[in-house]
């Protein structure tokens, strides 16, 4: 323990929780360090890059023969962009932190969400295949002609598009489809949806699981909140304070989730589509929503953005998350009861996740400010149990000295991993 | 004392060609012996058990910046370089996060070296950029990592184990590879340097205040 005026413990823990909220923002790392890594043990050897180069000038040389005698007796295929860069079909369009955008020759657009990963299936004369890995995406189809087809699979699901603006979210670990109809119509298909029209304002989910369908007809946004009239070139599109209006106008959306980050949290607030990003957003981007709610002084948002954290990934690590999200502001909010029940939640969720430890402190922390003596003791026993020589070690001590007026009573027993449940 | 290396990586056995990617349950005396015989789906076993515990001990060192990834994959190359040499499989947790250590202690070694090379200070070098998305707490860490750029890294490296990620007083030690006295004279220095660097950075004022001894968590 430090001999300063600081308890270098409770700095620490200042510490360890942003530097655990922005390790849980970088979770997909872990995946990719796991593939590069094991990758090489788990794929066969390749061929020489000398006979790669040879195999792949012969079908270089044997295209190009074929292209001088067959003429293209189709239009050609509209073209995509990544970020700018030339995109061919196979890319894989993954927004890691922020999103990205995928723009098509005919006009389409696809935003990619943070945390998501698409891939651009096909591309033809007619429109285009996208697979949506993981994660959601902002769909803006242009419909040309009676021609146009584009496609878009979001995991086992089907959507077939002519001419529209839809969200679309897939979650491989839940098995949950969700799809938002901003404008015109498609088709979805899949497992437990026979061929069904999605129509505008129409919110469709699916849990395979539990092999359960919802269709909700949401609020329409109002062009107010999709739009930010007056502003002209592609260039300043995500800008939300553009310069002076320029001709044509153009239709533009704002970006709450860039507005979050750069700490404009009343801006983001104002922006986001609520209902949609409720029902379609990745936990990643529903977590950015309560933080933008919280700093920005909505707790009430916050507490609806991490609730739909709970029931929409229940079950997983961003529920045990949420929970704990959900005692942080409870206990900040002078509700120190609700918030040992949320922490006690967290912890039996996910009893090893990265906010633990940091959620057996405050859970005796909060049963202390409660007034409940018995179970703040239990759980700094348990606290010291599981995190002796933690940041609230001190704390936990301290409440287990300062107790006795009465005789010491038999305790109840603990789990073996130090968690307790006041059920 | 100084910090021992982990022992010298033997080549990695011949990966074979087709590979069945099986579920691993034994615990991890089970999961050290199967490493050691090199089945299959061991490796990946090891990495999903303690990786993520890993990487949070390297991000408490290094910081949560964009090497982390690469960082982590060099700390597993080593330890499934050298798993051979690990004599008492139930002391695995411990091992590793020595070796993590050691590669964290590599990796601050070379940015400094960057350091003196570029007469740059140390937060233009690195991308120290972090993901959490307080911008408050983003640059309360920043500061935070560059304070401990400035401190030797034999105070650097037990502080952040201790303080950072909680760990005991023995359990520091033996990540550090010294004794327990040893890491005790270095924490007392550590905690007085950090403060002392911590309160020059205004980013830091908010979580120092936060801290003071009495003051409201």
């Amino acid at each position: 323990m430090s001999r300063s005026d600081h308890d270098l413990d409770a700095f620490g823990e200042l510490v360890a929780e942003a530097q655990d909220e922005a390790l849980e923002a970088q979770r997909d790392d872990l995946a990719a360090t796991r593939s590069r890594l094991l990758r090489p043990m788990l794929e066969p050897p390749r061929r020489s890059r000398a006979k790669r180069w040879a195999a792949g000038g012969a079908i270089l040389a044997a295209a190009a023969a074929v292209a001088l005698v067959v003429r293209p007796a189709e239009p050609a295929p509209i073209e995509a962009e990544v970020d700018g860069a030339r995109a061919l079909t196979g890319t894989w369009v993954s927004g890691d932190e922020a999103s990205r955008e995928v723009a098509f020759s005919d006009g389409s657009r696809v935003e990619v969400a943070p945390e998501s990963a698409l891939r651009i299936g096909a591309l033809d004369a007619d429109g285009a295949e996208l697979d949506l890995v993981r994660g959601s995406a902002h769909v803006q189809v242009v419909h040309r002609d009676e021609a146009t087809r584009w496609r878009v699979r979001a995991g086992p699901f089907d959507v077939k598009v002519v001419g529209t603006e839809f969200d679309v979210a897939w979650d491989p670990a839940q098995e949950r489809f969700a799809l938002h109809l901003v404008e015109g119509r498609v088709i979805v298909e899949g497992p437990t949806v026979e061929r069904r029209s999605v129509s505008t304002g129409e919110t469709v989910t699916v849990t395979l699981p539990e092999r359960r369908m919802e269709v909700v007809q949401l609020d329409l946004p109002s062009d107010e909140e999709l739009e930010d009239p007056g502003v002209g070139e592609p260039e300043v599109e995500r800008e939300v304070t553009p310069p002076a209006p320029r001709t044509p106008p153009r239709r533009l959306r704002i970006d709450w989730r860039r507005l979050a980050r750069d700490g404009r949290y009343g801006e983001a607030l104002a922006a986001v589509n609520w209902d949609r990003v409720l029902a379609t957003a990745p936990a990643g981007e529903l977590m950015l929503l309560a933080d933008a709610a919280r700093l920005g002084g909505e707790a009430s948002r916050a507490r609806t953005a991490l609730t739909a954290i709970r029931s929409r990934f229940a079950g997983t690590p961003h529920a045990a998350h949420a929970a704990f999200r959900l005692g942080r502001l409870d206990l900040g909010a002078g509700r120190p009861a609700a918030a040992a029940a949320w922490f006690e939640r967290a912890l039996a969720e996910d009893p090893e996740g990265p906010y633990a430890a940091v959620a057996a402190g405050r859970r005796m922390q909060a049963y202390d400010r409660a007034g409940n003596d018995i179970a703040a003791r239990r759980a700094a026993r348990a606290y010291l149990q599981a995190y002796e020589g933690g940041a609230h070690t001190e704390a936990a001590h301290a409440l287990l000295r300062d107790v006795p007026t009465a005789p010491p009573t038999p305790r109840p027993d603990r789990s073996e991993d130090g968690a307790w449940s006041p059920d | 004392m100084p910090a021992r290396a982990p022992t010298p990586l033997p080549t990695a056995a011949a990966a074979p060609e087709k590979v069945r990617r099986l579920g691993f349950t034994g615990d991890d005396v089970a999961l050290v012996a199967a490493l050691q015989r090199g089945e299959p789906g061991a490796p990946a076993a090891l990495y999903d058990r303690h990786a993520p515990y890993l990487r949070r001990v390297l991000a408490r060192v290094l910081g949560a910046d964009d090497e982390l990834g690469d960082v982590l994959q060099e700390t597993f190359a080593q330890i499934l370089g050298s798993i051979d040499k690990l004599d008492d499989p139930r002391r695995l947790k411990g091992w590793l996060v020595r070796v993590a250590v050691f590669t964290a202690r590599g990796v601050i070694r070379k940015r400094k070296r960057k350091r003196w090379l570029r007469f740059a200070p140390p937060e233009q070098l690195a991308d120290r950029r972090s993901t959490t998305q307080d911008p408050r707490a983003r640059e309360a860490l920043a500061a935070v990592y560059a304070v401990l750029d400035a401190m030797p890294e034999r105070e650097r490296v037990p502080f952040t184990l201790r303080y950072f990620e909680g760990m005991q007083l023995v359990e520091v030690a033996d990540a550090c590879d010294v004794s327990l006295a040893t890491i005790k004279r270095h924490l007392r220095k550590a905690e007085q340097r950090f403060v002392a660097l911590a309160r020059t950075k205004s980013e830091l004022h908010d979580w120092l205040e936060r801290s003071r001894w009495g003051a409201e968590a």
